[in-house]
């Protein structure tokens, strides 16, 4: 079926591709697309574990072909990791097609054969992506109808399988979506009710997500079947969003929550508040045994279902994403605040061009739990902390502009990081570490740009301090050349305070771009579910392309 | 309208239903009885393995298990690599388990990548594509059922060792007889390995009090290999149902390791694809 599906994509492809190099554009029909290579070449470096790599360069690429003719939509991507990029996992192997589709949209009904990605909801019970960065892509496999009843009301429904690198999982998944937009609705009722000038908006939502999974396991009893639902709320105005779900999972032993029969349940609550110059938002989430996946036996990234977002600070500076936090599937209840305020300008504290102030706190602890000693592993109550806190952060920006030409962002933190809880390790402890960031940008003239960062951490714990330089230089819209060093002058360990530095540059023309780098990349562990894998250090040569059409 | 609304809820009590009733809900029993059926068949488990993987005492708790489970038809090799088994300079972990041949297994089927514990039955893909090899790696919560479908396979070869080993000067001689139940082929190669029980030291233990366990009972040791990673090829021409092929090892048992405890494991395997077809073990002293 595969195969076949990606013959005709091909035959359907190729005449149009001449002409697509003038417009896209074939009869009705429109090509689109896009293509991405990155490969590296390794060398040996023992200050920093970078070790030989028999194959000397490694490459992951992909393309993707989609074309639209009216209500009809077909694509493939072709994949290659020849072999694939150290940190990814070695089961990304060879070249092959491994996403193709075909959608039609007939009136209020839409279905897609092949492969789809897929959510519901805030994704608690279900979500279908791909993630290229982290290796991550659990493709569904199957059918999707997507149906409009009536006004306000959107279903959906899957079923299939997960990819699993280029073979496919063992679970089946299906599931169902049902969201109903009440003034949608209600324009339905009172005809002179206009849905898109109302001041609030109402939308409420429920899934339903199975799997099944034979049971061969000789010893133990498993269930085959395993439902999870949930159901949410969102309310909209102009200046307040709220948002919450709540997911309940029935028993589903795996090897992420150590074969225990418990239920699963997860709550996210989100509200936010947005005026000119001022914002506030606050989110709360806890999470008990709510890892659902559509094979039993499956660890790390593989094989997810549910999407269990992290509601802490999702940070871009180098020092700061050096101890990310992700969400423990098995347990945690957390919350997060952020204030931001924009002091005018022409005011004391605002100058001459305003100046941005946000402050964020996030915090995650375990759950306060029981064991039971049986096979529901333990009892949690749901509206108490426990006592081990995972992870804390506590930020301060400010972005301020000091003229038209030079616009200055000041951050510090504090963070709080249960290493061993968090990436499943031992002997790490908590790293408690003080960061702060300098980031100057420079507009030099209308095509000219150079922008530095400096960035410091200070820790007692872990691998100790750390100092951080980058300078940037930009010259649009083509080219930009870039140097970074990552100095670890605070490791315990003499030998091991090394320079992680690189460089590199980028040109770029329409929708086509080539970066060249060189340098270090420092080691890191990757940890889910009780199982580690490595991301291993390494050195030398990359060079990536891509392009859209 | 009224129709339109009455079919979508018609739609939807459907999915409702479907989903409902696709619900397991166990309430115990948690285990049942294994059958264990009757057949010529073996299966080689090896659990990947490292003194400071926290969580690989479950995996060998599997392991011990289900050899437990499948008396004399499952054979366990315990082979510690990848850096969880590198050696430490504080003293708990500084016992050298690691091998040459678990170090090239170890490259060979990515096992470090792919993280501990982790494990092979019989080195089957367990997505059937048998030309990459880092597919053969299953979560030990998967090895039951994975030994459980392998056990119903027929047996391609049996496998007989004999035994002559002088205890005073720990000298072995090993004469192994391969009988084709299945015409055979050229790739096909016979594997040798040493492995000791019981080997007692140092082991991190996530969940054990104290997490780091001085006196752990290390099982199933592998120790070292008679003829290589890979073996020895049987025969260079191909081979007719009911053929027997000999072969004799002749190797000294070294005296770091308790000879009381060691065993000696023999496994056919294709040489192309990995696949083990046939296991057997005998121990040094009986």
């Amino acid at each position: 079926m595969k195969k076949v599906l990606a013959v005709i994509l091909f035959c359907l492809s190729f005449p149009f591709l001449a002409k697509a190099q003038e417009s896209n554009k074939f009869g009705a029909g429109e090509i689109h697309g896009n293509f991405q290579m990155m490969a590296q070449n390794y060398l040996v470096d023992s200050t920093i574990g970078a070790k030989e790599v028999s194959e000397k360069i490694r490459m992951n690429s992909f393309a993707n072909l989609n074309y639209i003719n009216g209500n009809f939509k077909a694509g493939m991507r072709y994949e290659s990791y020849e072999k694939a990029l150290l940190g990814f996992d070695p089961r990304y192997n060879g070249s092959d097609l491994t996403y193709r589709y075909a959608t039609y949209t007939n009136d209020d009904l839409e279905f897609t054969i092949g492969n789809y990605y897929e959510q519901f909801g805030s994704g608690l019970i279900f979500r279908s992506y791909e993630e290229r960065g982290l290796g991550i892509d659990n493709a569904m496999d199957g059918i999707r109808v997507k149906y409009k009843p009536t006004a306000g009301v959107y279903l959906k429904s899957v079923i299939g399988k997960q990819r699993f690198y280029f073979a496919k999982g063992e679970g089946i998944v299906r599931g169902l979506d049902a969201e109903f937009n009440l003034n949608e609705i209600l324009s339905t009722f009172l005809p002179e009710f206009n849905p898109e000038k109302a001041r609030y908006t109402y939308i409420l939502g429920g899934s339903m997500v199975g799997k099944y999974q034979a049971d061969n396991d000789p010893i133990r009893i498993l269930p085959e079947n395993v439902a999870a639902f949930a159901g949410r709320f969102n309310f909209i105005s102009d200046k307040f969003n709220f948002y919450t779900e709540y997911a309940y999972k029935i028993n589903d032993p795996s090897l992420t929550n150590g074969f225990i029969y418990k239920k699963g349940e997860a709550l996210f609550v989100s509200a936010n508040y947005s005026v000119k110059g001022f914002s506030l938002s606050a989110s709360a989430k806890r999470v008990d045994n709510m890892d659902f996946r559509s094979d039993r036996n499956a660890d790390v990234n593989n094989l997810t279902m549910s999407f269990l977002p992290a509601i802490s600070k999702q940070h871009t500076y180098a020092l700061p994403s050096f101890y990310p936090y992700a969400t423990q599937p098995l347990g945690e209840i957390g919350e997060q605040f952020e204030v931001s305020y924009n002091f005018k300008k022409g005011t004391k504290l605002g100058g001459k061009y305003g100046t941005l102030v946000t402050i964020n706190f996030s915090n995650a602890n375990n759950l306060d739990t029981t064991q039971t000693g049986n096979e529901q592993g333990y009892s949690a109550a749901f509206f108490s902390k426990g006592k081990m806190l995972l992870y804390r952060d506590l930020n301060f920006e400010v972005v301020k502009k000091i003229s038209p030409k030079l616009k200055t962002t000041y951050t510090y933190m504090y963070q709080v990081f249960n290493k061993d809880k968090v990436q499943n390790v031992s002997g790490f402890g908590t790293v408690f570490a003080h960061i702060a960031v300098f980031e100057m940008q420079y507009k030099i003239n209308s095509k000219k740009t150079f922008r530095a960062e400096l960035q410091s951490m200070r820790t007692k714990q872990d691998f100790g301090d750390w100092a951080v330089g980058l300078a940037e230089y930009t010259v649009s819209p083509h080219w930009f050349f870039a140097v970074i060093d990552q100095f670890n002058y605070g490791n315990a360990i003499a030998e091991k305070r090394a320079h992680y530095y690189s460089g590199s540059f980028g040109y770029t023309k329409n929708a086509t771009r080539f970066i060249v780098g060189y340098g270090k990349q420092r080691e890191g562990f990757l940890c889910v579910g009780g199982v580690c894998r490595l991301i291993p250090a390494s050195y030398g040569l990359s060079l990536a392309i891509s392009s859209t059409f | 309208m009224k129709k339109m609304k009455n079919s979508s809820l018609f739609l939807f009590g459907i999915f409702v239903a479907f989903t409902f009733a696709a619900c397991d809900e166990i309430t115990g029993p948690y285990t049942e009885e294994v059958n264990v059926t009757e057949g010529g068949r073996k299966i080689l488990l090896e659990d990947f393995t490292g003194h400071e993987c926290g969580n690989c005492p479950y995996a060998g708790i599997e392991a011990t298990k289900l050899d437990s489970i499948y008396k004399g038809r499952v054979i366990v090799v315990a082979t510690h690599c990848s850096f969880f088994a590198d050696t430490n300079k504080t003293g708990k972990f500084s016992y050298n388990f690691k091998t040459p041949v678990g170090d090239e297994l170890d490259q060979f089927f990515n096992i470090e990548t792919a993280g501990l514990p982790k494990g092979m039955v019989n080195r089957q893909a367990n997505d059937g594509d048998y030309t990459i090899f880092s597919n053969r790696l299953l979560n030990y919560t998967a090895w039951g059922s994975s030994i459980a479908m392998e056990l119903n396979k027929k047996a391609a070869v049996n496998l007989s060792i004999s035994k002559n080993y002088d205890t005073l000067n720990r000298n072995l001689n090993l004469d192994i007889e391969v009988e084709y139940l299945e015409k055979g082929n050229i790739n096909q190669q016979l594997v040798v390995y040493l492995v000791e029980d019981s080997i007692i030291n140092w082991q991190k233990w996530y969940g054990h009090i104290p997490e780091n366990v001085p006196d752990f009972a290390h099982r199933h040791v592998f120790r070292k290999s008679l003829n290589g990673a890979w073996g020895d090829r049987l025969s260079g021409s191909v081979k007719s149902v009911g053929q027997i092929i000999s072969k004799s090892f002749i190797t000294s048992i070294s005296t770091k390791y308790k000879h009381k405890k060691c065993y000696v494991v023999a496994f056919v395997q294709n040489n192309i694809t990995k696949e083990v077809l046939q296991v057997e073990e005998i121990k040094l002293m009986e």
